[in-house]
């Protein structure tokens, strides 16, 4: 059975879970002890055994839209269904459908007796109006709990979403990726009890932490310097699985940074020599090398099978491409670099790195000037074309200085961000950026806000669009209700 | 990439060319509809001190990476010269003896690269940030800084 995962930007999720929507103000609705109702469109990230919908816009029922409303049941309009069911067909959009029950106050929230009527009579219908690849979700909430489930075209079965993931910040807390359980989940797999070799870090993560870790999925980009250092942490950390993702072989000259990398190792590729040592740090650890780069389509395949990517590419294409991969896919990502300038006749020597977090209501590196566009640019040509940029003396810098104890550090960052994200063990302040500056021996956290005009992570950005393409449903019928009013079915 | 960052970036480049008309009112375009990878701009005005007051124009639109990432390359008329005789080549970067694609209809390829983390902020609304009319304005501010070069 596929696994299907809710992911929220936290701004969304804040504005459905404290009834915080525009038109949802007045008395009428927001009365504490009636239920409320809304849709939320969604992308879709999809893997093998893995979807993950990813909230984008909330189209919430007003006053107009519904035909009752009380403590004990909600009923939409049937032109307010049909017209989100167009949408969704027309743009591509996956429907999750929320009502609350704001008298379930419990920690086991789930569908009421009714619901389940309700949704085995109105799911089959509802799905024959999609198109098969678009999902049909229904989702309650309580107060403090909260349940949802899919219908699945194939086998026509009703079967439990397994979690939602609130992703991102909204105000000061740093709590940038929360898991909150569905009452009736999937078994999620990975490491049941915590290996005894964890003991003592679990005395700081704690056992839920621990466990935590032993169900994740990190994907790194880049097993250079800084990358090697991430998959070594990771894999002494109990980490559950890792995508390796690089296309180059380790270089003699590679050996000055690379992590438990041997000269018996040149010529091979950098993910077998580090999944190799990833199996024998941490057997319970799955890995899967893929060596080729992240501008490749299957490798982006493959990292939508992350729950986190560290990024450790020297390359600003690399970088623009993994930044927008992440946005696109409500992926957190930490970008980790590091940069020497050799002292000349107008500027001093700088030695230094910077750790970033990205996840919604940050901004991410395109609108932090963290990219180097006409880098980028270079970088994500042709051969043919970067051929002819070098014939004209683009593109030919000498190589960056790079030493193991600067990545060793900047590294070491990244990984604690990477951790503290997961386990939810509190770092403080909220910090986007920590900055690292070698010769002063200091370390500066920042933090950024979001820019809503970024034509990544922005308002009219591409947040969330997962694998959605234009041409999926853009000449698709409007549907038209045809029921009476009368006959729609309590929610 | 995608069929809707394709579509994403035909659809920037027809919002943008607004923004040209606004800007340069003599000027016509016409862009690749099918992949989004050039426009085409015709009587695009230049400064006084050129053999003719205006060029023809083909740039090259990086694809993907449109509008993330800033145009470095265009296409124009190589045989045109300052007053004074100068070529054009002695203002822009350029290339025109291994790239047979528009060479043989007298057209010369320059560049004008933008560096610099930061130096390139495109913005979801066109005129919030960097677009094709910043980038034809800096190929204006080369044809215009001919004069300073002729004044040395």
């Amino acid at each position: 059975m596929t696994l299907v995962e809710i992911v929220f930007p936290a701004q969304l999720w804040h504005q459905l879970r404290n009834q915080q929507i525009p038109g949802w103000e007045t008395e009428w609705v927001t009365r504490p002890e009636n239920e409320n109702f809304a849709f939320v469109l969604a992308g879709a990230s999809s893997t093998a055994d893995r979807v993950r919908l990813l909230a984008r816009e909330i189209v919430p029922a007003l006053p107009a839209d519904l035909l009752r409303q009380s403590p004990g049941g909600i009923t939409p309009r049937p032109e307010f269904v049909a017209a989100t069911l167009s949408r969704c067909r027309k743009e591509g959009w996956h429907l999750i459908e929320t009502h609350s029950h704001p008298f379930d106050e419990g920690p086991t929230t789930t569908f009421s007796s009714l619901d389940w009527a309700v949704d085995r009579r109105k799911m089959p219908p509802v799905a024959r109006l999609l198109p098969h690849t678009q999902l049909h979700v229904t989702m309650v909430m309580g107060r403090r709990s909260l349940d949802a489930h899919y219908y699945d075209h194939a086998t026509g079965a009703i079967n439990p979403a397994s979690r939602v993931e609130v992703l991102g910040v909204d105000g000061k807390d740093w709590k940038p990726r929360r898991l909150i359980p569905t009452t009736s989940p999937e078994s999620p797999d990975g490491h049941g009890e915590v290996a005894s070799q964890y003991h003592r870090q679990e005395r700081l993560l704690g056992r839920a932490g621990q466990q935590i870790l032993g169900r994740t999925t990190v994907a790194i980009i880049g097993l250079g310097g800084l990358g090697s250092f991430a998959a070594i942490q990771l894999a002494h950390l109990g980490i559950g699985k890792l995508l390796l993702i690089d296309p180059d072989r380790v270089e003699v000259t590679n050996l000055n940074r690379l992590q438990g990398a041997t000269v018996e190792d040149v010529g091979r590729t950098k993910v077998d020599v580090f999944a190799e040592l990833v199996r024998r740090i941490s057997p319970l650890t799955q890995v899967s090398p893929v060596s080729m780069s992240i501008l490749e389509d299957e490798a982006q395949s493959a990292a939508k099978g992350a729950d986190l990517l560290l990024g450790c590419v020297d390359s600003h294409g690399a970088r623009l491409v993994l930044n927008r991969f992440a946005v696109r896919h409500l992926l957190p990502y930490i970008d980790a670099g590091t940069g020497v300038r050799l002292a000349s006749s107008d500027q001093s020597l700088a030695v230094g790195g910077q750790v970033q977090v990205v996840v919604p209501g940050t901004g991410c590196l395109a609108c932090r000037g963290s990219i180097d566009a006409s880098r980028a640019a270079y970088d994500l040509a042709s051969p043919e074309q970067q051929k002819y940029e070098r014939e004209h003396g683009y593109g030919i810098e000498e190589p960056a200085p790079s030493v193991i104890f600067l990545n060793g550090v900047v590294a070491s960052l990244q990984i604690a961000e990477a951790i503290f994200m997961l386990t939810g063990v509190q770092a403080g302040a909220r910090t986007t950026t920590t900055l690292y500056d070698a010769l002063k021996r200091r370390v500066t956290p920042a933090s950024t806000s979001a820019y809503s005009l970024c034509l990544t992570c922005g308002e009219e950005g591409i947040q969330g669009e997962g694998d959605r393409e234009l041409d999926s449903g853009s000449q698709r019928s409007e549907i038209v209700p045809r029921r009476r009013a009368t006959d729609e079915p309590h929610f | 990439m995608s069929n809707l960052d394709t579509r994403r970036r035909i659809n920037r480049l027809n919002q943008e060319r607004i923004y040209i008309y606004r800007k340069y009112p003599t000027v016509e375009t016409a862009i690749d509809k099918t992949d989004g990878q050039w426009i085409h701009i015709t009587h695009f005005p230049i400064a006084h001190g050129w053999d003719r007051p205006e060029v023809e124009l083909l740039i090259d639109i990086p694809a993907p990476g449109y509008p993330d990432i800033p145009p470095q390359w265009f296409w124009t008329d190589r045989n045109i010269t300052t007053l004074d005789g100068r070529n054009i080549s002695q203002f822009f970067d350029h290339f025109f003896h291994n790239n047979e694609k528009y060479a043989s209809l007298g057209w010369g390829h320059f560049c004008v690269h933008i560096r610099g983390s930061g130096s390139w902020r495109p913005a979801s609304n066109v005129i919030g940030g960097h677009s094709l009319l910043s980038y034809l304005n800096l190929i204006s501010l080369v044809f215009r800084d001919q004069k300073r070069k002729s004044a040395a």
